[in-house]
């Protein structure tokens, strides 16, 4: 068995290895600024009104009752922006299909000892995509199920005991976190052990959450701190810049974007570490993804 | 404008010497009581039945003898689905539900002066909401005449604003005794009493006076009643507890009881203030108490101190959920809060509303206790008005704020007050139906009394409302004295507009620009009129000109290929329909326009990672 190597190296492996990072945030960021600029032509009328920019700018909903019976003439959702509100639950599911695919090869990217070719990245993906899909579909009805079993009786005693309810939704909120760390692990887990069975790699994943719970607890807790202090960055800087300055947003916000998405990534190759090293497993080669 | 605005402050402070006002540090004249009780009353949680003996008294201050006396039994307009009040409100409140199985009522069991002589009572309306005696001799100018009455009321299952719930274990007594109408001078020498049957929307009107009050209940029950002075718990030998209270210079009693109750309390002002709430309802009572304590200093510093300086303590009871319907409601140094407004997460702020806008009646009723069957505007108007400045001075306006996104209280009266702009606020509270009252007697008074202080500036208007208030503390005045004194304050030209156009009138207005291409064109629709400005932007450089816009001309042209046009840039004028439409651009705002795609295409990035974003 090879030297363990430091936690610390998968993490670095994200910005050692950008091809995942970059094509992540070009999967979202592409479709995104096509689907902002056909929407947003059907505001763009709007824009000849002082009050639509104040409006947006003050976050006031006051005047939402005027814009709406506002006659703009023909220009007002316009059938262009109506068929693009239509595309984005539609460019929702393909991105998500991508992603799966695209997570395959990215965790056995981070997994490999040195980086995958263009062509082992593809492969991983091909590979993997199944699992993945079932991984994640197991992992929405888990979040279904727990989230309905704190919701409901949250929802059916807040009336009454709102401070009961509020517990019982921060319990099932806990829980909902630990299912999706579950299916998480579980996805690291299936590729690492080469298990291409659902529930096998769920059981492999829950094993190695017991065991390495608190590294792994740093690595998620520490993940979260991380994303919250950029979700609240991005709010006031989103509040402070003028609506007008547009250029500065547009880059301040992709370059939060980006550093987010390097936070996700690096918890998923540390916990690809974890289950590597810690496990006694060997590093798996190009052949093995 | 800013010229004008010094005038007015300067014209209204001087009006306010002549004023009544006492200097520090001397007690205020307490009003003549007019119409005094002394009630002794048994409830039943079992049946919900109060049994009472009452003494009350009524001193004619008129020039004009009383012939009669006329009695309000309000509760029997819950006698049954086909009373007077039932049939206009479809025999529900703010969407509660009469119980026929749990119907309310009172009857008067006896009545006699006080020398023993037996009267009759007659009811004046089929539901006997109203009833009349026959006196004697009819009472003089300056005397007084003193009746004893037994009466029996039924509560019924809580839904407007009076009854019990939660099994039994919770009562609010609103409108639960024989009560006195008003006997004004209709004309000289002339009086008639102003008491009108129940109806739907209509709420109350009353003489002030003293109330003596010994409530006696299970002795684990907790009570929180209407009070100026000590209270007192003497606990009975058949397990029974009586409460008294006295309550001086006030125009009512209202009371709740449940044994559940707790009590939260905070002195604000030299003001002790109890909160009154159950178990379960800690987190909601602290914020009512926080907007309480909140509030009124500010509405102290606004318009006068609280009960002139004559109330020591003020109760808010929030109700059980199943009592809401109860919620909401105004009485002399008590008011209540429904539950359901504090279900919502802390950043929906309708208990907050609902504190602020019931702490204001203790000014505009309670005090300044206008006619609110007969002119609703003048006490929900002014207090609604008061509603918005406190929410703007302790939350920023907002009734929703969440997610980053805002909803003023402000706003949410000018999308009601758009459905029906044209009605007037003038009119007694059984000319509207339950929509256009919301206008008349809330969404437009709130709107216009604030394009008032946005016109003229807050000092002014400030200075308006505490003349008022000062001048008719404890006393009944009508729209008419309102007009009087924003003449005195603010100027003949605003009350005209205020009064004849939105007061007594249909009025409704939308400025709006209709054309700008090399000329500008704005106008006008609908009849009011307030006198604004438009700010016209010309240039590359983006030069702006200030244009006055008199009444007198419907529309404007603006020549010289103006870039950007905006009617009352500052929205003064809350009053107009739309304000979207008050200014334009010749071509749209491109830098906006990529800035909202900026925004709108990280939200994009952000939903199409959904869950996989964390």
């Amino acid at each position: 068995m090879e030297s363990e190597t430091p936690l610390r190296a998968y993490l670095q492996r994200v910005a050692q290895r950008p091809r995942a990072w970059i094509l992540a945030y070009l999967l979202t960021a592409i479709p995104a600024l096509g689907l902002a600029l056909l929407t947003a032509l059907a505001v763009l009328p709007l824009a000849r009104y002082p009050a639509f920019r104040q409006m947006i700018e003050t976050r006031s909903l006051d005047l939402l009752p005027n814009l709406l019976t506002l006659d703009v003439g023909d220009h007002w959702l316009t059938p262009l922006g109506a068929l693009a509100l239509l595309l984005i639950p539609l460019a929702g599911i393909v991105i998500k299909l991508v992603w799966v695919w695209l997570e395959g090869g990215t965790l056995a990217d981070y997994a490999a000892p040195d980086k995958l070719t263009w062509r082992a990245f593809r492969a991983a993906g091909r590979r993997w995509f199944g699992v993945f899909l079932a991984l994640n579909l197991s992992g929405v009805g888990l979040l279904i199920l727990v989230g309905g079993m704190a919701l409901l009786p949250a929802l059916l005693v807040y009336t009454r005991f709102p401070a009961l309810a509020w517990s019982i939704g921060g319990a099932g909120l806990l829980l909902a976190g630990l299912c999706a760390t579950w299916i998480e692990m579980a996805r690291a887990a299936a590729l690492v052990s080469g298990e291409r069975h659902v529930f096998r790699a769920l059981q492999r994943a829950a094993r190695a959450m017991a065991r390495h719970w608190r590294p792994l607890l740093g690595l998620v807790g520490g993940s979260l701190a991380l994303l919250g202090a950029l979700y609240l960055v991005q709010r006031w800087l989103t509040a402070l810049l003028p609506l007008s300055w547009w250029l500065p947003t547009l880059v301040i916000q992709q370059a939060l974007i980006l550093a987010r998405l390097g936070v996700r990534l690096a918890r998923q190759a540390g916990q690809i570490g974890l289950l590597i090293d810690h496990d006694g497993r060997g590093k798996i080669g190009h052949n093995e993804v | 404008m800013k010229k004008l605005r010094c005038v007015l402050v300067l014209v209204c402070w001087l009006s306010l010497l002549g004023t009544h006002t006492p200097a520090a540090g001397q007690a205020p004249v307490p009003p003549p009581d007019v119409a005094s009780y002394d009630i002794a009353a048994r409830y039943d949680p079992a049946t919900h039945i109060i049994t009472g003996q009452q003494t009350a008294t009524y001193v004619n201050r008129t020039a004009a003898a009383i012939p009669t006396l006329v009695l309000h039994l309000y509760l029997n307009a819950f006698r049954s689905a086909d009373t007077l009040w039932m049939r206009e409100s479809g025999t529900q409140m703010r969407g509660y539900s009469y119980d026929p199985d749990a119907p309310g009522w009172i009857q008067i069991d006896h009545i006699a002066l006080a020398d023993g002589t037996a009267l009759t009572v007659k009811a004046l309306d089929a539901d006997a909401t109203l009833v009349e005696a026959t006196l004697p001799q009819p009472v003089a100018p300056g005397e007084a005449v003193v009746v004893d009455i037994a009466f029996t009321a039924q509560l019924p299952r809580a839904f407007a604003r009076t009854g019990w719930a939660d099994g039994g274990d919770f009562m609010f007594g609103g409108q639960w005794f024989p009560k006195f109408g008003v006997w004004e001078e209709a004309a000289r020498n002339a009086g008639a009493w102003n008491a009108h049957p129940f109806h739907a929307n209509s709420e109350f009107y009353a003489d002030f006076g003293r109330y003596d009050v010994a409530l006696t209940l299970p002795q684990d029950w907790v009570v929180a009643a209407t009070g100026t002075g000590e209270a007192t718990v003497t606990p009975n030998a058949d397990g029974t507890a009586t409460h008294t209270f006295s309550a001086a210079h006030v125009i009512d009693f209202a009371w709740a009881a449940s044994p559940k109750f707790r009590e939260l309390t905070r002195e604000m002002d030299g003001v002790a203030v109890r909160v009154f709430y159950y178990p379960q309802q800690r987190a909601m009572a602290q914020r009512a108490l926080r907007a309480t304590v909140g509030a009124l200093p500010l509405y102290n510093a606004w318009y006068g101190t609280y009960g002139k300086g004559l109330y020591p303590q003020l109760s808010v009871v929030i109700t059980p959920l199943d009592a809401s319907g109860a919620g909401g409601m105004e009485y002399p140094t008590l008011f209540t809060v429904g539950a359901l407004a504090g279900t919502t997460p802390p950043c929906v702020r309708f208990l907050e509303v609902e504190t602020v806008h019931e702490l204001a009646h203790q000014w505009f009723q309670a005090v300044v206790a206008t006619n609110e069957a007969e002119e609703p505007w003048l006490d929900e108007g002014f207090t609604d008005y008061s509603t918005v400045r406190a929410m703007h001075a302790l939350y920023a306006g907002a009734l929703y704020d969440c997610g980053g996104w805002r909803f003023s209280y402000l706003g949410m009266g000018r999308m009601n007050y758009a459905l029906f702009a044209e009605t007037p606020m003038a009119g007694a509270a059984w000319d509207f139906d339950s929509m256009t009252y919301g206008i008349a007697a809330y969404a437009k008074p709130l709107l216009a009394l604030t394009t008032v202080e946005r016109t003229v500036g807050e000092a002014a208007m400030l200075c308006f409302m505490r003349a008022y208030f000062d001048r008719y503390a404890f006393a009944h005045p009508r729209a008419e004295d309102v007009r009087a004194v924003m003449t005195e304050t603010l100027g003949a030209d605003v009350a005209a507009w205020f009064f004849d156009a939105l007061v007594y009138g249909d009025g409704a207005l939308d400025a709006r620009v209709t054309a700008l291409n090399g000329a500008a064109t704005v106008e006008r629709q609908g009849d009011a009129c307030i006198p604004t400005t438009v700010k016209v932007t010309r240039g590359w450089r983006g030069e702006t000109e200030s244009i006055p816009w008199p009444c007198d001309q419907a529309t404007l042209t603006l020549g010289d290929n103006p870039r950007t046009v905006e009617v009352d840039p500052d929205h003064a004028i809350v009053l107009d329909q739309n304000l979207v439409n008050n200014g334009l651009r010749r071509a749209p705002d491109l830098a906006t326009w990529l800035g909202i795609v900026a925004r709108w295409m990280r939200a994009l990035q952000d939903f199409f990672w959904g869950g996989a974003a964390w």
